[in-house]
């Protein structure tokens, strides 16, 4: 038998070689099938969140598991892989990969023959097998590199883990308890909810006026009404229909705040802070209390008069110097209603005569008689006019029970009704002086009283919408107890006694002025009427005809494309019908100042 | 002892014997290209199934050369060369010889006399064979695989070496009558002869057209013992097991719906190689193997051949025809596919 060492360690060599790079092409096989096995394990989990989640002992044992068989799979593929095979077979692959005719291979077949042709073939083996380029050139033919895709393993592994570590899990497939927990999330969200609109509730409560303002006592207008309706299926449309309760309720307190009661106790503190009370006298401290505005101090200190008037308690010096005081005070009192210094102001601003606020019924006409007024604006204006006619009132009466005392006082502590509205001194009635003392004592008790009513209404309002406010602007998720827990957040709490403080953001309602988008006008109709320019004033029950003829002949001069037909017929029913079921209220402003009235039934 | 173990005994005689074969191969194709312009593919596999003792079919349209290499490769090697043009009125007895009564003028006795046909030959050149009714394509059939023709009873052994040498045109050629298979399975190579590139062509023109037209005398370079020999020297040639595995596996491949068969081809043949698929790749490979100065058969010498030695033992399925897979392809699909590595 030849000697085949050249031959064997060519073959032992490229054995090494080509072993290696199998062992790299398995391993690159075997972790791109773990990564992907890895990657669909780790999606499965976040989607399903399957029985076995890493969180469980049965998800460590099928960690494990996995783990087992992913090394068993590379094991017997390197195994399995790497077996290249005899001799003869590495030799070929050799003899292939170097052009070389299956002279190695044939050398190493052929081996153990001894006939001529044998040994031929085994000497031509051999002298290739000991040429000094053999080596060389095995080294380029059997190269040991990087696979190809070898990055696509340890990709799809890193992806897996990144999906396992990072996405957080839509648990798709746990139902049941992502319904529980959506229950539980639900029932908490809503007893959040709960507590914070009973916290609204009795704070409105507290004062009934507030609560019948804001329409608390009507069942329909209740907070929390539609809270547990089924339609609010989730937390996030709890805290939405909380929110827009809670905004409603804002919103009604802000009408309240901006209302005519407001400007009614806004115009009588006006109207007292320009009293001068007596610097000192019995007087100074109901006046003192007038004009800050404190009418339960005032009511106080004048029932306090009113008792030592009448138990005649009072020197004759003192009484006499507080039936001057009283008919300062009186006089001061009607000098300040009628002052009206908020309505002219109003007035002026609306370019209407100042003068006319001392006439309510001719500014009345006046107002509804301007021509450069919206409605809005001439709603406002009245609203004005009445706060202040009502404030007047309040300041008259006041001004009529201090005169009644003031007469009371010059009697003696009698009552000045005992001497069918006699005087003391002349026998003659008080000037001004109502039918009775008693009557002017209870006129001025009731109007302080509403006074300190209306003062106790806006305080509630004020503190009301504060809360309001305070709801709205924080947190919403941590508003709500029981899930402030689960987002590992500090909540606000539901309200309560909170001081009013500025905050860099918060909710205004805010009306912006709207412009036109330049829409496609579909329907245009001139008005028999002068060529005004500035607001429309023009009803809509005058144009709904107008509109409805228009349509109709319109259509049949130009018929309308056959696919905005039903839209056409659409709008201008209902507009019809939305126009008579507005009948007698006055016409919206349909055009800006600026825009023609020859176009104000314009429609897009 | 064998009379190749006798001839060659020693590593030094084998290697002489195949330096010495090399000789006369690269001789002959000299001699050869001194008439022959180009189609040096077609000259080598008709050498090589001249020294596999096999037939050869040579295939290609009219005016390529094929009737002058033949005729050539006849004078070149010194053997009795006969044509028999095949014409669709031919008989047998055209081909293979007939009794005649033949009268001794002395005794006037009459007898049957066997008059040899042209199939008498060393070198036959049976041109168009597929123009012959199938009955007369026929009557090569036992030349070509025993050497021998039985006419009349009596049975006649052909002289060596026999070497059939058929042409055929394109079977879409009207007038032919394509080869019944067991006739195809007899020749040992199928070689298509191209057309002749624009070189060659040039070349032709000059030496028939040219002024003077050189007349080419070609010289005898072996004899019917030297090419016996050689025969022998070819069939001792070394093959490999692992060599010889490549080969049954590219036959077994060819087999539709075989252990071996390759799914991508499954539908695409119909009738498989024989035996005689295998038989023929490796004695022409040996053949080949001793032309490059190797004195062991690789895998290379066998895809190589592939084509000439199977593609005739192979039909197309309707599918291959309609894909316009042509035998050439599909054996090509199959060197492709079959790993030539050695298989445990």
């Amino acid at each position: 038998m030849s000697n085949l060492n050249p031959i064997s360690t060519v073959v032992a060599r490229a054995r090494r070689r080509l072993v290696c790079g199998e062992l790299l092409r398995s391993v690159t096989r075997v972790s791109i099938w773990a990564g992907a096995l890895l990657a669909v394990v780790s999606g499965c989990a976040k989607l399903i969140a399957p029985w076995w989640s890493p969180a469980g002992e049965r998800g460590m044992w099928f960690v494990a598991i996995l783990a087992v068989v992913i090394i068993g799979v590379f094991v017997w593929a390197v195994l399995t892989r790497t077996s290249m095979g005899g001799d003869v077979a590495v030799a070929s692959v050799v003899d292939v990969r170097l052009r070389l005719h299956d002279r190695l291979s044939t050398a190493v077949a052929v081996a153990g023959r001894t006939d001529p042709f044998a040994q031929v073939a085994i000497e031509d083996g051999l002298t290739i097998a000991r040429d000094r380029r053999m080596l060389e050139a095995l080294n380029r033919a059997i190269p040991i590199e990087r696979p190809r895709r070898w990055w696509a393993g340890p990709s799809l592994v890193a992806i897996s883990c990144a999906v396992w570590w990072f996405v957080p899990g839509l648990s798709l497939g746990n139902a049941q308890v992502q319904s529980a927990l959506s229950d539980a999330e639900l029932q908490a969200a809503r007893d959040a909810a709960k507590m914070q609109i009973d916290s609204l509730q009795s704070k409105i409560e507290t004062n009934p006026e507030l609560s019948r303002a804001v329409g608390e006592s009507d069942s329909d207008k209740k907070l929390g009404n539609e809270l547990t309706d089924e339609k609010l299926a989730t937390p996030e449309e709890v805290r939405r229909e909380t929110t827009r309760q809670v905004n409603d309720l804002a919103k009604r307190l802000d009408d309240l705040l901006a209302g005519e009661k407001a400007q009614q106790l806004e115009a009588m503190k006006d109207a007292l802070s320009r009293i001068e009370p007596s610097k000192a006298g019995p007087l100074k401290q109901l006046g003192e209390a007038l004009k800050r505005g404190d009418a339960a101090m005032a009511k106080s200190a004048l029932a306090e008069l009113q008792k030592q008037v009448e138990d005649g308690k009072l020197d004759p010096k003192t009484r006499e110097e507080l039936a001057k005081q009283l008919k300062d005070l009186a006089g001061q009192l009607k000098d300040a209603a009628q002052a009206n210094d908020a309505l002219k102001k109003a007035l002026e601003n609306a370019g209407l005569d100042g003068a006319l606020a001392k006439n309510p019924d001719a500014a009345k006409s006046a107002i509804e008689a301007a021509k450069n007024l919206n409605e809005e604006q001439k709603k406002a204006l009245k609203k004005a006019l009445q706060a202040q006619s009502s404030a007047n009132e309040k300041l008259d009466k006041l001004a009529k029970a201090c005169e009644s005392m003031c007469s009371q006082c010059k009697n003696g502590g009698k009552k000045p009704g005992n001497g069918a509205g006699k005087s003391s001194d002349g026998g003659e009635p008080s000037e001004g002086a109502p039918g009775s003392s008693e009557n002017g004592g209870e006129m001025a008790s009731d109007a302080l009283s509403e006074m300190e009513m209306l003062n106790e209404l806006m305080k509630d309002a004020e503190s009301a919408r504060s809360q309001c406010q305070s709801s709205c602007q924080s947190d919403r998720p941590s508003t709500i107890p029981g899930t402030s827990n689960m987002n590992n957040k500090g909540g606000l709490g539901t309200g309560g006694e909170r001081t009013k403080e500025k905050s860099a953001t918060g909710t205004k309602a805010r009306k912006e002025k709207v412009q036109s988008t330049g829409g496609e006008v579909i329907a245009r109709q001139l008005v028999d009427a002068p060529p005004v320019v500035g607001e429309s004033r023009a009803t809509l029950q005058q144009l709904s005809g107008d509109i409805g003829r228009g349509y109709e002949e319109g259509t049949e001069e130009d018929p309308v494309p056959a696919n905005l037909r039903e839209v056409h017929k659409h709008y201008f029913g209902d507009l019809k019908k939305k126009i008579d079921a507005k009948s007698g209220q006055p016409a919206p402003t349909v055009a800006p100042a600026t825009t023609p009235a020859t176009t104000p039934a314009t429609k897009d | 002892m064998t009379a190749v173990q006798q001839r060659w005994d020693s590593v030094e005689s084998v290697r002489e014997a195949c330096a010495q074969f090399r000789g006369v191969a690269n001789s002959l194709r000299h001699e050869i290209g001194q008439v022959l312009v180009g189609q040096t593919e077609v000259v080598e596999q008709v050498l090589i199934a001249l020294f596999a003792d096999g037939h050869v079919l040579l295939e290609g349209v009219p005016g390529l050369g094929k009737t002058l290499l033949v005729r050539t490769l006849g004078q070149a090697l010194g053997m009795k060369f006969s044509r028999i043009q095949f014409t669709p009125d031919l008989m047998p007895a055209d081909i293979l010889g007939t009794q005649i009564v033949v009268e001794d003028q002395a005794s006037g006795h009459r007898e049957f006399q066997f008059r040899k046909g042209p199939l008498f030959a060393q070198l036959i050149l049976a041109d168009e064979i597929n123009r012959a009714s199938p009955k007369s394509q026929s009557a090569l059939l036992e030349a070509m695989q025993e050497r021998a023709i039985t006419v009349g009873g009596e049975t006649r052994r052909l002289e060596r070496p026999f070497l059939v040498l058929a042409t055929q045109n394109p079977l879409e050629q009207e007038g032919t009558y394509p080869l019944p298979e067991a006739q195809l399975d007899r020749f040992l190579l199928k070689v298509i002869v191209p057309y002749a590139k624009r070189a060659d062509i040039a070349q032709i023109i000059e030496r028939t057209t040219g002024h003077s037209v050189a007349e080419s005398s070609v010289k005898l370079v072996i004899g019917s013992r030297e090419i016996q020999d050689a025969q022998l020297l070819a069939r001792a040639v070394l093959v490999a097991p692992h060599v010889q595995d490549y080969a049954v596996r590219l036959v077994l491949a060819t087999h539709p719906g075989g252990d071996w068969g390759l799914s991508e081809l499954d539908r695409m043949i119909v009738v498989g190689a024989s035996p005689r698929g295998a038989q023929a790749l490796i004695s022409a490979a040996k053949v080949r193997a001793l032309f490059a100065g190797r004195c062991a058969v690789s895998t290379q010498d066998i895809a190589s051949l592939a084509c000439a030695a199977l593609r005739h033992r192979i039909a197309r399925s309707f599918e291959a025809e309609a894909a316009g897979m042509t035998c050439d392809a599909i054996i090509d699909e199959i060197v492709r596919l079959v790993p030539s590595e050695a298989q445990e």
